[in-house]
């Protein structure tokens, strides 16, 4: 509780003071110095959106970038996986059966020719053929003996017809049929041993 | 006036330094002498003015229209004195009884002719901590509790600024009296 004098004293005190009536003769020079710190504080505001912004510029293209890249590498990872299943799953597309087809084409053709330049003597064709599959397959051993020598249609796949077809620009064979020559090749290694 | 100043306001929210000077002026005669009575000099009153002005003007469209734009802008500045010497001003644990407050006693004699800038130049002498809970104290309307809190003291050590503060102000005023008599004697 406060007594009368400090009641009297107070009450003073604040009529005094808020009836006080500053000297104005330097308002206009102190408003001067607000003005230019207005000024600076919106061009530090400025400055401050475009580094924001150049930074977001940035920063946004970028992040998409990284995100494609990722996402990128990790379809790739998906499609290099050679797994068995996926080699089979592979061979039954559209391509490969285009590429195989082609190769069937290829191997009439080479028959039909072997047929007409073919001798007489089988036995000696099909030691020849047998011999020469292993180390050098001959382009133009007939179908039927193909068919009855295993690996001899994976060889003539691996050396004659297939490099050709990878050799060419147009029909370029998937990574797979490549795969598929190179195990026929080792195949073929097997089965000289077989027939010696 | 309310009307004038609310023009001048909608002039500041849209950055028109004419309207800004309008109401810096205006401010500046209402207003300054709260950074008077808290600073010692008027160099660091319009420094603390300035500061609470920019303030104002940056913080403008934060004004709801709940009050008068004048005491919004009051509350800025005294705000402004508070965080400036809030830091600066060294706090002496006191304590002081109610007995001991209660023996003050003033006669109302003393405030015969003192001219309002000789209570400027008193208040402005007095010491640091116990101008601010004065000023908070008289001019403000706190309790003690919220100048306790506000300055991070205790109640009593509130009281004790008070009661110091007035004391200094009554010797002042009756030496100030002496003086006046004296002169007058001459």
């Amino acid at each position: 509780m406060q007594n009368k004098s400090q009641k009297i004293l107070d009450a003073f005190m604040r009529d005094r003071l808020d009836a006080l009536e500053p000297d104005t003769s330097l308002c206009g020079a102190s408003f001067n110095v607000v003005k230019q710190q207005l000024v600076n504080e919106r061009k530090r505001k400025k400055y401050l959106f475009f580094w924001w912004f150049a930074v977001l510029l940035f920063l946004v293209p970028f992040s998409i970038y990284l995100f494609n890249s990722s996402f990128v590498d990790a379809s790739m990872e998906q499609k290099s996986d050679f797994s068995p299943t996926n080699t089979h799953e592979a061979r039954d597309s559209n391509k490969s059966e285009t590429a195989t087809n082609k190769v069937n084409a290829e191997l009439r053709n080479d028959q039909k020719s072997a047929v007409q330049n073919s001798g007489n003597d089988n036995d000696e064709k099909f030691f020849n053929n047998g011999l020469t599959s292993s180390q050098n397959p001959d382009p133009k051993a007939s179908f039927e003996d193909n068919k009855t020598l295993p690996g001899m249609a994976d060889s003539i796949l691996g050396k004659n017809v297939l490099t050709r077809l990878l050799q060419s620009d147009s029909a370029k064979p998937p990574i797979e049929m490549r795969l598929h020559a190179d195990s026929a090749n080792k195949k073929k290694e097997d089965s000289v041993y077989i027939v010696w | 006036m309310e009307e004038q100043l609310l023009s001048y306001l909608e002039g500041c929210k849209k950055n028109d330094s004419r309207y800004q000077e309008l109401f810096y002026t205006y401010c500046f005669k209402q207003l300054m002498k709260i950074c008077l009575r808290y600073h010692r000099n008027y160099e660091d009153a319009t420094a603390s003015f300035n500061k609470a002005m920019l303030t104002v003007f940056t913080k403008i469209h934060q004004y709801r229209k709940e009050g008068s734009i004048t005491g919004w802008t009051s509350k800025i500045i005294t705000n402004t004195c508070l965080n400036e010497l809030r830091n600066s001003t060294a706090f002496e644990h006191k304590e002081i009884t109610e007995a001991e407050m209660n023996s003050f006693h003033i006669d109302a004699i003393v405030f015969g002719d003192i001219t309002q800038k000789e209570i400027l130049n008193i208040v402005q002498e007095l010491p640091e901590a116990s101008k601010l809970v004065f000023n908070l104290f008289v001019m403000e309307g706190f309790t003690h509790k919220n100048i306790a809190d506000t300055l991070n003291i205790s109640i009593g050590t509130s009281k004790w600024h008070l009661n110091n503060a007035r004391t200094i102000l009554k010797e002042k005023f009756y030496l100030l009296q002496l003086h006046e008599s004296n002169s007058h004697a001459k």
